[in-house]
């Protein structure tokens, strides 16, 4: 669908209002026009008449039609019964059929009434199934030309008739038949215009309208009970004079109609109209916004429909083609050769395609373009180079299907698009034999003259090879006769394969490379609508739109195993079936199953997938302060940029945050960091921690994101490829190599890395987080000397770490927090922490542990020290605490029940 | 208004059985003759005797020896010749479909001027 129409212009005329009529008679002013646009190099006019004796008149036609066209068949048929009737007759009296001669002559006269009724019945079918005038056909050399010669009437009345057109005979009759209802329903309320609102209110009554809001989430039903609670239904006083249609509603009917003609349909439908009625009625955008259905939103859906439409045809085109194919192989000319040993070795998909076994291929044509004007350009073969899962079989697919339409480059046409299986070729055979299998394949091609051959993942086959120095290896043997260009080759090749195997051998120069990108959000969704009618015949259930798009922004963001639309199409299959089992058949799969599913796969709480959690968001300090004890500032700015993110106020291709920790040892940084993966990620398995003390030298870069043209990927990449929503902790940033502190800061800056595959990873799902003890000394010197902290901060960050850090990378962190070194108080608060988690530990063993405020008192005095922060208070209680109370509980003296009590100087004592 | 626009569907209903016999020789002549050059097309891409007349020197199976080429030139001919007369009866065909729809109004008025006259 087009993305913007732009506003239609039309001129009314002031005279008649756009009625064409004054008095009952034809306005002069505008010549009967009444309301028209100059688009197209034409005259559009509207003129279909509605008053209210027009509404009766065609309410009695339709019923009037039917029966008429009901009577008329029921006529023939009798007519036909009776004639037989009476050969029957004929038959019992002379015991012998009646020959022409001798057929009864009523039976002739009936049969003869029949055949008139049954040609009366033929007419009236044409008559009522044909539009009274199809719309214009798309033409590519007239653009929409709104500002065209529309100053004045006269100006309009000099354009010939045969340049007219009255667009109302291109609305179909459940179109019409909306209107006249909304003409209807303003006219009982007594209103002097017919509002959008109520022609809103008529098109709800139509099926196709119904189910498009039940696919948004909405029943009609309930925005019926909105418009009503609104008071723009029911009935009114009745005025004496019968309403008019509005501006708004003439703008609606040619919007609808340009609507249709850009769309390349021959007809304006209820879809049209409800579309144009939402985008020219700000009254009514506002009433469906408030239901939660935006106008982008409304348009997808009904976009949904027409997809489905559109495949239906081309499935119909696709077979249609398909019954001229041979089903042998042989090209129309019959100058092929037959290819039996290929046949063995391999899978026909034109055939597949005839037979209807392919999968339709949407969103894609760009590619497929690409790939034909590659073909039609030269000799190249093609390389299709994607990730596992990205479609590229799809689009092989694609082409297979096009192939039996016809409608492809020359050198396709009339051709079979054969697929060589790999595991048929390599099995039972040594290599030397395997390549002699695919020497006689690769002649016989070259004699068929109608083959396209299609290696899917063709590096599956590259590591074969005869073995030594000089061997023989299928690359070589391949490229040898793609080289003389007998023919054509499609292959598909994985990312990562290419980098490694193609890259380097001869394949790569007798190859075109087209990339197949994972697709986006919008070419995902479309490929979901195309595919969802299978999965809701199969499943009985049937999705809401939201449902979809959640789908894929799940799919996106938390299941990156494999690229879209592969991943979101398993998730909507899971959320089916999910559904059938929890709700029962015949129920809407939305959003929140989608969510369920995505939970149960991944583990990561609801909340974090939904984000529904406002008010957690809102009181995430205090959430964050049970854990981290002290550095308000720290908590402070981490919790403010997290709730930007949430509400996505956040730029979209950066990282969620990015932030520098600094500080001495055992103050809370990581623990600050572990709370912020259990907020904000749902979990602390959600953090991938990396000690950059072990990333010191240059080379380190490429344990990082992988080396070129070596196997497997970077352990970077691949964990934030592996789960993109997560927390990325990078402990002492300061001891990593430079070139290493260059590649974060792309990432904080663009939000993505490329690893050395060629694969783009996405950042833009995660929070880094970078510590440092990097100026302690100087730190905990000034501190001491009672420096304020916005002083220590500025001199660190304008001396100090200038040392270890370049300005620039300092400047793409979102917040450099400066964790202040511990105070008794706090070692205090933590020391009640940390004992609470071991009563909790020993709760789980039926023991209760009470702790004295001495006790608390005595462990803190004694594992405070200002320089190690919070480490050597842990140690403490191993000590002190622990300890004592695994001897007790391997000698047997803590029974179940019992209570053991925690005292002042330390002592552990069983009451 | 009811009556009015009763009597109005009414009038209407009569001037359509007149209007009937016009538009079978009009706009429903138009559809026939459509729907009968569609058949034809089908039959046309069916037996496709253009396509081997195209080729009528090209080898067929690949038989690009000077025998292959002979057999193939005499077979292409056979061929077309036969599949050029099935198209031929197959437009027959598709022509006569038509003409059966331009004399049906006429064989029914004379078979009921036949029987009601006689």
């Amino acid at each position: 669908m087009p993305e913007a129409i732009a506003p239609q212009k039309i001129l009314l005329c002031s005279d008649c209002l756009g009625s064409g009529k004054r008095n009952n008679r034809r306005c002069k002013s505008c010549g009967g026009l009444g309301v028209v646009q100059y688009n197209h190099g034409r005259v559009l006019f509207w003129r279909h008449e509605l008053t209210r004796f027009t509404l009766i008149y065609n309410r009695l036609k339709r019923i009037f039609d039917k029966i008429r066209l009901i009577s008329v068949v029921l006529l023939a048929l009798i007519s036909w019964f009776w004639g037989g009737f009476f050969i029957y007759q004929f038959f019992a009296a002379h015991n012998s059929i009646p020959t022409l001669g001798t057929i009864p002559e009523a039976t002739e006269l009936l049969f003869l009434v029949g055949l008139s009724f049954l040609c009366y019945a033929l007419y009236r079918v044409s008559v009522q199934r044909q539009l009274l005038s199809e719309v214009e056909h798309f033409d590519y050399d007239k653009q929409p030309n709104v500002d065209a010669r529309l100053e004045s009437w006269s100006e309009i009345l000099k354009v010939p008739y045969r340049q007219r057109r009255n667009i109302s005979e291109s609305f179909t009759a459940e179109a019409l038949s909306a209107l006249e209802t909304a003409y209807d329903l303003a006219d009982k309320r007594g209103e002097e215009e017919v509002k959008p609102i109520y022609l809103f209110n008529a098109l709800l009554s139509s099926n196709r309208i119904g189910n498009t809001f039940v696919r948004l989430g909405i029943g009609p039903k309930t925005i019926s009970a909105e418009l009503e609670r609104l008071g723009f239904v029911g009935q009114g006083k009745p005025s004496r004079e019968p309403p008019r249609l509005s501006e708004e509603i003439y703008h609606i009917l040619f919007e609808a109609y340009e609507t249709a003609y850009s769309l390349h349909q021959n007809y304006v439908s209820v879809t049209e109209l409800l579309t144009a009625a939402v985008a020219n009625s700000k009254q009514l955008d506002d009433i469906l916004f408030d239901l939660g259905i935006d106008h982008q939103k409304l348009k997808n859906v009904v976009a949904w429909t027409r997809i489905r439409e559109r495949l239906s045809r081309q499935y119909a085109a696709l077979s249609h083609a398909g019954r001229f194919r041979s089903k042998h192989g042989m090209d129309r000319a019959m100058t092929a050769v037959a290819t039996p040993f290929l046949n063995h070795l391999s899978d026909d998909l034109t055939r597949k395609a005839q037979s209807g076994l392919t999968e339709s291929c949407v969103a894609r044509d760009a590619e497929i373009e690409q790939i034909f004007q590659i073909i039609e350009g030269g000799q190249h073969n093609v390389l299709l180079v994607g990730e596992f899962g990205a479609g590229k079989r799809t689009i092989i697919e694609g082409i297979a299907e096009r192939m039996v339409e016809g409608d492809v480059p020359k050198r396709l046409f009339d051709k079979r698009l054969v697929q060589l299986s790999p595991s048929s070729l390599l099995s039972g055979a040594t290599p030397a034999a395997a390549i002699e299998r695919l020497v006689a394949c690769l002649n016989e091609i070259s004699r068929a003259g109608n083959v396209i051959l299609f290696i899917n993942n063709l590096h599956e086959l590259l590591g074969v090879s005869t073995g030594g120095d000089r061997s023989l290896d299928v690359a070589s043997t391949l490229a040898e006769y793609l080289v003389g260009g007998n023919f054509l080759v499609l292959a598909t090749t994985t990312i990562e394969a290419y980098a490694q195997e193609v890259n380097n051998s001869k394949l790569s120069s007798v190859f075109s490379r087209v990339d197949i990108k994972e697709m986006d959000s919008n070419q995902a969704i479309e490929v979901l609508e195309s595919k969802i009618g299978y999965i809701e015949y199969k499943e009985k259930v049937f999705f809401a739109y939201e449902a979809l798009e959640k789908a894929v922004d799940f799919s996106r963001r938390f299941l990156r195993d494999s690229p879209l639309p592969g991943s979101a199409l398993e998730l909507i299959t899971e959320a089916a079936v999910y559904t059938r089992s929890k709700k029962g058949a015949d129920s809407l799969v939305t959003s929140e199953e989608v969510g369920a599913v995505v939970v149960e796969k991944t583990h990561i709480p609801l909340t974090a997938v939904s984000g529904d959690e406002g008010a957690k968001l809102m009181n995430l300090e205090e959430e964050m302060h049970r854990r981290v004890i002290g550095q308000d500032e720290a908590v402070q700015l981490v919790a403010s940029a997290l709730r930007r993110a949430r509400a996505e106020m956040r730029s979209q291709s950066r990282p969620i945050a990015n932030f520098l920790f600094l500080g001495p040892t055992g103050v809370g940084k990581t623990e600050l960091a572990k709370t912020i993966a259990e907020v904000y990620f749902g979990g602390e398995q959600r953090m991938i921690r990396f000690d950059m003390s072990e990333y010191q030298d240059k080379n380190s870069i490429y344990r990082l994101i992988g080396e070129p043209a070596h196997k497997g990927t970077g352990i970077l990449t691949e964990a934030v490829r592996r789960s993109p929503f997560a927390l990325l902790l990078l402990d002492e940033i300061e001891k990593a190599d430079k070139d290493i502190l260059n590649l974060f800061l792309q990432v904080m800056d663009d939000g993505r890395l490329t690893d050395s595959t060629g694969r783009v990873v996405d950042f833009t799902n995660i929070i880094i987080i970078a510590t440092s003890n990097a100026g302690t000394s100087y730190v905990q010197e000034e501190m001491k000397a009672g420096t304020s902290q916005e002083l220590i901060k500025d001199r660190l960050l304008h001396g100090e770490l200038k040392q270890y850090f370049r300005p620039e990378f300092l400047n793409r962190f979102d917040g450099i927090v400066l964790f202040e070194p511990l105070t008794q108080e706090a070692i205090k608060k933590i020391t009640g922490l940390l004992l609470k988690r071991i009563g909790k530990d020993l709760e789980k063993k039926g023991i209760k542990l009470e702790i004295t405020d001495g006790a608390v008192d005595y462990f803190s005095r004694l594992g405070f020290d200002p320089d190690f922060g919070a480490r050597p208070l842990r140690r403490v209680l191993q000590e002190k605490v622990e300890n004592q109370l695994a001897d007790l509980l391997l000698s047997g003296k803590l029974p179940r029940h019992s209570v053991v009590r925690l005292e002042e100087g330390g002592e552990v004592k069983v009451v | 208004m009811y009556a009015l626009a009763f009597q109005k569907l009414i009038i209407e209903a009569l001037v359509d059985i007149f209007y009937f016999p016009i538009w079978w020789y009009s706009f429903g002549a138009v559809k026939a003759a459509e729907w009968c050059f569609n058949l034809f097309k089908e039959g046309n891409l069916r037996l496709a005797p253009g396509i081997w007349l195209a080729n009528i020197f090209v080898p067929m199976f690949g038989q690009y020896d000077w025998q292959g080429r002979l057999v193939s030139f005499f077979m292409r001919v056979v061929q077309i010749i036969f599949r050029g007369a099935a198209l031929l009866v197959w437009t027959l065909a598709c022509f006569t479909l038509f003409v059966i729809w331009l004399i049906l109004p006429l064989v029914i008025g004379y078979g009921f001027y036949r029987s009601l006259i006689k």
